[in-house]
């Protein structure tokens, strides 16, 4: 907010200094109705959620929208009642349910479903994906958990007809032999897992960034053809540029509706517009208009970084075209870094090598390759078969320089030193001075360092729904200690995903404060809510070592899904009163040697920024008792009340014994086994201790210097 | 958009200057461009490294003096140095007939800023233009020395002698030139403040350095305590 005001400011000192009193006014009264149209955008935004329980409503669905996990679909529709569109999502009861809507879903139509619909929700940990505002940048502010569908009604306008389309050359393209089939989707019909944390990850991987904007590569590509398609055909060429204008907008659709491809095409849009009208334009006017009208059609799209990045790269393109390719390719990079940096924390270092080099190859050979792949290939197998093996060759290549040493992993950057590096980087471009280099240079090394050796320590609680998870960090990062890493409980015969609630969630707010590697990972017992997502952590950071509690190593069930992923991590085993150099914790459970099982739970004491903390894990009263008899003395002023809550822990006894003064309870909102139980909320409430609940409070930080600290809940109690 | 849309004042043409990226992220004020780069380009700016030491005519030339000032030297020992900012050629003859005598007055627009501001970065000095004869003012209606200037402080001390100019000077050759009696006089309430000045006359042309030099000769005799002369052209 202020961020913006201040570059309102900016702006306006800038064109009021142009000296130009009627570009002023004009200019002024632009952003004005712009201004309006935003608030009138936001106003309407506002008032379009809703909750709705258990109501019959019809949903409008295109067959390519929605996507297939398991027995979960997910995907998006429009609703005419609502009048909006809506995130949509259900479960099929049972296979015969999940085929029969695979088959319903086949061509565009209405749906009559049974349905609740309630707001998006917003992130609860510090530096989460915040999807509310994602989809709220694309007018959405809903979801739709389908419950039962009732009726279907097939639809037959032209845009379901080119969604039907879609879906229809999706599945061909499908049947092709991989990878093509994935280059294929991914690169002509834009189809890569829509969901949005995948935004992300596309780019994640060896800073293919460009491949990112040069998404408009491919419409640059498709009007060419149509072009010479068309002077073939000797058409005139007043015709057939209005003829390629009403075709873009379908291409657009089959395309996947991606935001470059909506920047590219409006931007070729524009281009064609102006040559028909005989306006002379310099791509500078092009690349305004074309910001302009996308902000008219989405007024908070640039909040988005694939809009931000896309913008900001084709904006850098017009200044950079007048030097060597070499020297372009260098400042491209250096466009997107901030960018890049402060939405996804880290950068390889031979992202630039590989702009260099793959993108090259990928404009003049792979894309033209797939296109025929793709299309000849439909019809005369071999030639897919080896174009195939091309790409799997090609593949093998980028995944050879992606696994070369060299991703830094550098933090979050504070939003305005952002916005200072971008402006620097555009002014080296503009006039290059060595100071501005230099400055640059400082600025990103001192924010890296600022980063990476903080003065203060932080206790954190991350709200991982229902499940434990925490980090200790102690002052300049001196170890990271992660106690549980939460994860989700599967019933019955649910298969098991990839998908993992910590890469959303601790792994990414590690990441956000510049930390790829744990030194202590402790797991206070087997449960799922506690370890379920340690694969993540030992597949995507460097984990030094495992704390299991003593015995756990012969819990098979646990040895077997860890196995696959434990690499150079050291596994130790602890009990009471062991004492291991660069854990900052004192084990106070367990005794004896377990299996793993709640009442085996490790117990860790430790002492951080003046106050002395208990986690306890799923322990029961009866081990609970097990402690206070065997350690008297023990005090604690942070108390992780043991297992979410439960009535099962936390006896009268033992909290009079160790006299904890806060309370802090990790529990799912709304989960089924209702904790916190309300004896356990009286007996803290008794106590006038403090409480933090990650259902209300969300992910909740203590941060400390040297003795003294202050508590950081995301979200902060109302009363 | 019309912002960008600007047509040469020189050959007409739509001038296309694309905005630049050091522009937009600056606070420079926006200048409407007035002539576009190809008509700016017949115009040869003097190096001022490769110049004659006294007239400020292009070129290289022994002892950096040319032929003109050995002889100009062998006349009168007058401390007097010329600087120009622009060479003489056919670009530039063309318009100086356009501005002068077409009397395209707007045209000034085209070099004034740049010829001032070679004025403004001169320290501690006075500006004197050459005048022009009450005739022509009366003919062209403004005097183009004058026109040059743009936001300077000038003293306009100088008159011409109210005699009646037969032929324009342009059209005398260059022996005539070298010929020519004083033709200017102080105006009676300068004569005074010319003293201890670091004058610097101001003129459109130098052609044989005949005008700007009697012109010259006339201020020292009010104790000027510098003259130094600055054209547009040579």
């Amino acid at each position: 907010m202020i961020l913006s005001c201040l570059l309102l400011i900016f702006w306006l000192i800038r064109i009021y200094l142009l000296k130009q009193p009627h570009f002023f006014v004009q200019n002024v009264l632009i952003a004005a109705a712009f201004l309006c149209l935003c608030l009138f955008n936001f106003n309407r935004l506002e008032h379009q959620s809703v909750v709705i329980n258990h109501k019959q409503m019809q949903v409008q669905i295109y067959p390519d929208d929605i996507q297939y996990d398991g027995d979960y679909y997910h995907g998006r529709g429009w609703s005419d009642g609502l009048n909006q569109h809506l995130i949509i999502s259900g479960y099929a009861k049972n296979d015969d349910d999940l085929n029969q809507i695979k088959q319903t879903n086949h061509v565009s139509g209405t749906w009559l479903v049974n349905a609740d619909v309630s707001p998006i929700k917003s992130p609860t940990n510090v530096n989460q994906f915040n999807a509310s505002r994602f989809y709220q940048s694309q007018n959405i502010s809903n979801q739709v958990k389908i419950n039962q569908m009732i009726q279907f009604k097939p639809d037959h306008s032209l845009i379901a007809m080119i969604h039907n389309l879609r879906f229809k050359m999706m599945q061909s393209m499908d049947q092709l032999p991989h990878p093509l089939n994935l280059y294929g989707l991914s690169l002509i019909l834009g189809s890569m897992n829509n969901d949005f944390n995948s935004e992300l990850t596309g780019i994640k991987q060896l800073g293919l960034i460009h491949l990112f904007s040069i998404s408009g590569l491919h419409v640059y590509y498709i009007v060419n053809m149509l072009e010479l398609f068309f002077i073939y055909l000797r058409m005139k060429r007043e015709d057939y540029r209005l003829l390629i204008m009403a075709l873009l907008p379908v291409y657009f659709v089959i395309a996947g509706s991606s935001i470059g491809l909506l920047r590219s095409i409006l931007m070729v849009e524009t281009i064609l517009t102006t040559k028909f009208l005989k306006i002379n334009l310099n791509p500078l006017d092009v690349w305004s208009i074309t910001l302009l009208i996308n902000l008219f059609l989405y007024p908070q799209m640039l909040i988005q970084f694939g809009c931000q990045l896309s913008y900001a790269l084709s904006f850098g393109l017009i200044f950079t075209n007048h030097f060597s390719f070499l020297k372009q390719t260098a400042l491209m990079n250096l466009i997107g870094l901030p960018i890049i940096i402060y939405h996804i924390y880290q950068w390889h270092l031979l992202t630039m090598f590989a702009n260099l080099l793959i993108l090259p190859l990928f404009s003049i050979l792979i894309f033209p390759m797939v296109i025929i792949g793709c299309s000849v290939g439909l019809f005369i197998p071999i030639v897919g078969q080896i174009i195939a093996q091309i790409l799997q060759f090609f593949d093998a290549f980028v995944n050879l320089i992606g696994n070369l040493p060299g991703n830094i992993m550098f933090g979050k950057l504070n939003i305005y030193i952002t916005l200072i590096l971008f402006l620097i980087t555009f002014s080296i471009i503009a006039v290059q001075r060595k100071f501005k280099i230099l400055f640059l240079i400082m600025l990103y090394a001192v924010s890296f360092l600022s980063i990476h050796f903080p003065f203060n320590g932080e206790v954190s609680y991350f709200d991982v729904g229902q499940g434990d998870s925490f980090l200790v960090r102690e002052p300049f990062n001196k170890t990271i200690t992660l106690i549980d890493t939460g994860g989700k409980i599967t019933f019955g015969n649910q298969p098991q995903t990839n998908h993992y609630q910590a890469d959303g969630i601790s792994i990414n707010y590690l990441h956000s404060i510049g930390i790829d590697w744990i030194d202590n990972l402790c797991i206070s017992h087997q449960d799922a809510d506690h370890c379920g997502d340690l694969p993540a952590f030992l597949s995507e950071m460097k984990v030094k070592r495992l704390f299991i509690p003593l015995g756990m190593v012969n819990n098979q069930h646990f040895m077997n899904r860890i196995d696959p992923y434990i690499n150079k991590t050291k596994i130790i085993q602890v009990k009471a009163n062991d004492h291991i150099n660069g854990l900052p914790f004192d084990i106070v459970h367990p005794f004896v040697q377990g299996l793993g099982n709640n009442h085996d739970s490790m117990v860790l004491n430790g002492y951080f920024g003046g106050l002395k903390w208990l986690f306890m894990g799923d322990l029961d009263q009866a081990g609970e008792n097990d402690i206070i008899q065997k350690m008297p003395n023990l005090r604690t002023d942070v108390l992780k009340v043991g297992h979410h809550g439960s009535n099962t822990s936390s006896s009268n006894e033992f909290l009079n014994a160790v006299q904890p003064k806060i309370a802090i309870i990790s529990a799912g909102r709304n989960n089924r086994y209702h904790h916190p139980n309300p004896e356990t909320i009286v007996k803290i409430k008794q106590r006038h201790m403090i409480e933090y609940n990650t259902q209300t409070n969300g992910m909740i930080t203590y941060r400390y210097f040297n003795h003294y600290g202050s508590w950081h809940p995301f979200i902060k109690n109302s009363n | 958009m019309n912002i960008t849309k600007h047509n040469c004042l020189l050959c007409g043409n739509n001038i296309k200057r694309p905005v630049t990226l050091s522009f937009i992220l600056s606070f420079r004020p926006y200048v409407p461009p007035i002539v576009c780069n190809q008509c700016l380009n017949q115009f040869i700016k003097i190096n001022p490294k490769q110049i004659c030491k006294k007239c400020g005519r292009s070129g290289t030339f022994d002892h950096y003096e040319c032929h003109d000032c050995i002889k100009w030297s062998k006349h009168s020992k007058m401390s007097f140095k010329n600087r120009s900012l622009y060479q003489y050629n056919q670009a530039m003859s063309d318009f100086m007939h356009q501005y002068k005598f077409a009397g395209n007055y707007h045209l000034r627009n085209v070099f004034k800023n740049e010829f001032s501001l070679q004025l403004v970065q001169m320290k501690e000095v006075v500006v004197v233009p050459i005048p022009i004869t009450p005739d022509t003012m009366k003919t062209r209606g403004f005097n183009q020395v004058i026109g040059l200037l743009s936001g300077i402080e000038y003293m306009d001390a100088l008159a011409t002698n109210d005699r009646k100019k037969e032929t324009p000077q342009s059209h005398l050759n260059r022996h005539e030139r070298l010929k020519m009696q004083q033709p200017f006089y102080v105006k009676e309430q300068f004569k005074s403040k010319i003293k201890n000045k670091k004058i610097i006359l101001v003129d459109d042309i130098y052609t044989t350095g005949t005008t700007i030099r009697l012109a010259a000769s006339l201020i020292y005799k009010y104790k000027a305590q510098s003259v130094n002369g600055f054209t547009f052209a040579r």
